[in-house]
């Protein structure tokens, strides 16, 4: 076994036992009221969970992060180091960006270069325009369902709810030879419209707008708006948080997709792949050869999703989280 | 005379025209562009579905089209040592099985992290923001991550631990374990999310009410803390259920089916780790059959309506959960304020309508 691994293990063990002798340290002091009254022992006393929770958490990130923090050194690493010295987690010939200029040169098994370049424009394209187009269908349909009133206006909105249940996969090939009779099936558009027709975000912003005040509506029909300037006035600006919660798991969604791109295009032209069906194909074959290449497009085709998530955090937990605490 | 009546039930109706547009035009507008993507790509597809279920389907050629009435369910469900009845239902026992073990793993674990960083020790929004991460990556790109992790010759964890063992293509043991140490990885961040929210929105005093009646630490997570996240936590079940009985892309990018194993008993060849949405993806993309869509969809369906029924015992447990009195109190309230929002509502509407009509006479 590797040295430092061993090493990182007993560390570990070391943590939890230091742990648990100050645990048991503080509960029997405490029963015998003798806690000392330094500012440690008020410490103890009164966040003894709170320590605890900090030192497990700090451990399990660390080791939470293994697989990322292999990822990114991995990606640096170059072919030599991988097939001489495997498994070292600071490669001995120093860090490179090899692996990131390979990728675009990468050569399929008929000879051909692999367009990556046009499968991270692809990716973008799908993903933004999936996300804008759904975002303005969808909101529109969420404000005539909160504030016009219609006949059947609940009942096609539980109609709505209830095909939720029918899971996608029930649909997957007829939905193959649809988009192939919609003479689609050769292009990006068949990534992009089956996504327009779902409930879940419409139910997400359907639910915010149900909490703004029906008052604030009326008075504005009272002062003679029409529904499209209470649209852009009231609604929207009201309910931009969702929408930006709601963009932003359309985005990922379509960006991170790996099932329906790989159904619809995978047979297709290589120049229609979006990002993740190509890094899936390029790290198919397990070599030292791919494996800084399949890390290095690994590495980029989470970046967008990661420099998102570093921006966005605290509104994709909130999102996620809201999404939980109605349901 | 009958002249007359025609005019003026033209009138009417012309009118009622008018009204209609007048009042469903702007609806119309509103709501279409949905209701047509919506019918096209959810409900057109669905009994289109059913459709091909029903016949010996080619997407490719269609002349080749036969009608088979249920010929294709029969298989799946009865006709034994057929191949695609065969195949179905072990890669519905992998998927059950690896279901069986990820559902109480997938909420465990969270739930115990969730408890953790609810205790809100310092620095608990990074804790936080950093265990939902990888929840966030591309599955191809984490699969990648592992596989370079698990590699035989060049991964890392066999150089550190210093044995040959391959992971992937070595038995179906330890191919599972690394797709459910990634399903791990990279699966229960929603859930870790939705379990510390539900754990921040419980009310304080419950708990203060619990520690004066004597109830602390562990008994007290059971007796206040469990049922006050109930909702979260059957959201997280059955979210969880469905989401693994639709594993596909750890398997793909980690094993692509993996190690296949010979069975002597049909003398056929089995993917160990072929799951049943993998299954499908690999009849339509890879089997080289054009023809196998009608198949492929009727197996779709089977698993849908499983799917669904899951679905629905959800719908309905939380339906029936919802009668505690805090939540009938919440409903009351909300019915009088819609009641009453309506009414007000009613009377706009009536006031506005007599005033156009004033105005048209």
């Amino acid at each position: 076994m590797n040295s430092w691994i061993k090493a990182a293990i007993s560390l570990i063990a070391a943590v939890f036992c230091i742990l648990v002798a100050i645990d048991v340290a503080v509960i029997v002091l405490k029963r015998k009221k003798a806690m000392p009254t330094n500012f440690l022992g008020r410490y103890f006393s009164k966040r003894l969970v709170q320590f605890n929770a900090f030192v497990i958490l700090v451990v399990f990130c660390i080791i939470w992060l293994v697989p990322l923090v292999i990822g990114l050194i991995g990606s640096l690493t170059s072919r030599y180091a991988f097939e001489n010295h495997p498994g070292q987690l600071i490669p001995s010939d120093g860090l490179t960006f090899d692996n990131f200029k390979a990728l675009f040169n990468t050569l399929d098994t008929d000879g051909s270069r692999l367009p990556v370049e046009r499968w991270i424009l692809n990716s973008f394209v799908v993903s933004i325009a999936s996300t804008l187009l759904y975002l303005i269908i969808a909101g529109l349909a969420a404000y005539a369902f909160v504030f016009m009133r219609f006949k059947f206006r609940n009942v096609l909105f539980m109609f709505l709810i209830f095909t939720m249940v029918i899971p996608g996969v029930a649909t997957l090939t007829p939905q193959m030879s649809n988009i192939a009779r919609l003479g689609i099936a050769r292009s990006l558009w068949a990534l992009i419209l089956p996504g327009l027709g779902g409930v879940g975000g419409l139910y997400l912003i359907r639910q915010f707008m149900l909490g703004i005040p029906k008052d604030l509506i009326d008075s504005a029909k009272m002062d003679g708006m029409n529904n499209f300037q209470i649209l852009f006035k009231i609604v929207l600006p009201l309910s931009k948080s969702v929408f930006f919660v709601q963009g932003l798991f359309c985005f990922m969604g379509a960006w991170n997709d790996l099932l329906w791109p790989q159904i619809i295009l995978g047979t297709a032209d290589k120049a229609l792949w979006t990002l993740q069906v190509g890094i899936a194909y390029i790290s198919g074959s397990k070599t030292a050869n791919t494996i800084g290449l399949g890390l290095a497009g690994a590495v980029f085709s989470a970046l967008p999703i990661i420099v998102l998530y570093i921006f966005t955090q605290n509104k994709i937990i909130e999102g996620v989280a809201a999404s939980g605490v109605k349901g | 005379m009958s002249q007359l009546t025609t005019v003026s039930d033209y009138a009417l109706k012309r009118s009622k025209r008018i009204e209609f547009f007048k009042r469903y035009g702007l609806v119309i507008l509103f709501l279409a562009p949905y209701l047509v993507f919506f019918l096209v790509f959810c409900i057109y597809p669905l009994f289109y579905g059913i459709y091909m279920s029903l016949m010996k389907y080619s997407i490719g050629n269609p002349s080749l089209n036969e009608w088979r009435g249920f010929q294709n369910f029969f298989t799946i469900l009865f006709d034994s040592g057929n191949y695609y009845h065969d195949q179905f239902w072990y890669a519905m026992g992998n998927t059950v099985k690896a279901a069986l073990i990820l559902v109480p793993l997938g909420i465990i674990v969270p739930l115990v992290f969730a408890i953790l960083v609810n205790a809100k020790p310092k620095g608990y929004k990074v804790f936080r923001a950093l265990i939902y991460l990888p929840s966030i990556f591309p599955v191809s790109a984490s699969g990648v991550m592992f596989a370079a992790l698990f590699g035989q010759h060049f991964g890392y964890i066999n150089q550190w631990i210093g044995e040959n063992i391959d992971w992937l293509g070595g038995s179906a043991t330890s191919a599972w374990f690394v797709i459910i140490l990634l399903c791990m990885w990279g699966g229960w961040g929603g859930n870790f999310m939705i379990l510390s929210a539900g754990l921040k929105n419980i009310d304080k005093s419950l708990y203060e009410a619990a520690s004066v009646d004597g109830c602390t630490g562990i008994k007290r997570t059971f007796a206040v803390t469990l049922p006050a996240i109930r909702h979260q936590l059957i959201l997280c079940l059955f979210t969880t259920i469905i989401g693994y009985f639709g594993l596909y892309g750890q398997v793909y990018v980690l094993t692509n089916g993996g190690p296949s194993i010979f069975n002597p008993a049909d003398e056929k060849n089995y993917n160990t780790t072929m799951t049943i949405m993998w299954f499908l993806q690999n009849q339509i993309s890879s089997s080289g059959r054009l023809d196998v869509y009608g198949m492929v969809s009727a197996m779709g369906l089977t698993l849908g309506v499983i799917i669904g029924a899951i679905a629905g015992l959800q719908l309905f447990i939380t339906r029936e959960r919802k009668s505690g009195t805090k939540i009938s109190k919440e409903f009351f309230e909300r019915k009088k304020v819609k009641e009453s929002a309506d009414n007000k509502s009613v009377t706009v509407d009536t006031e506005t309508s007599s005033d156009t009509e004033v105005q048209n006479e």
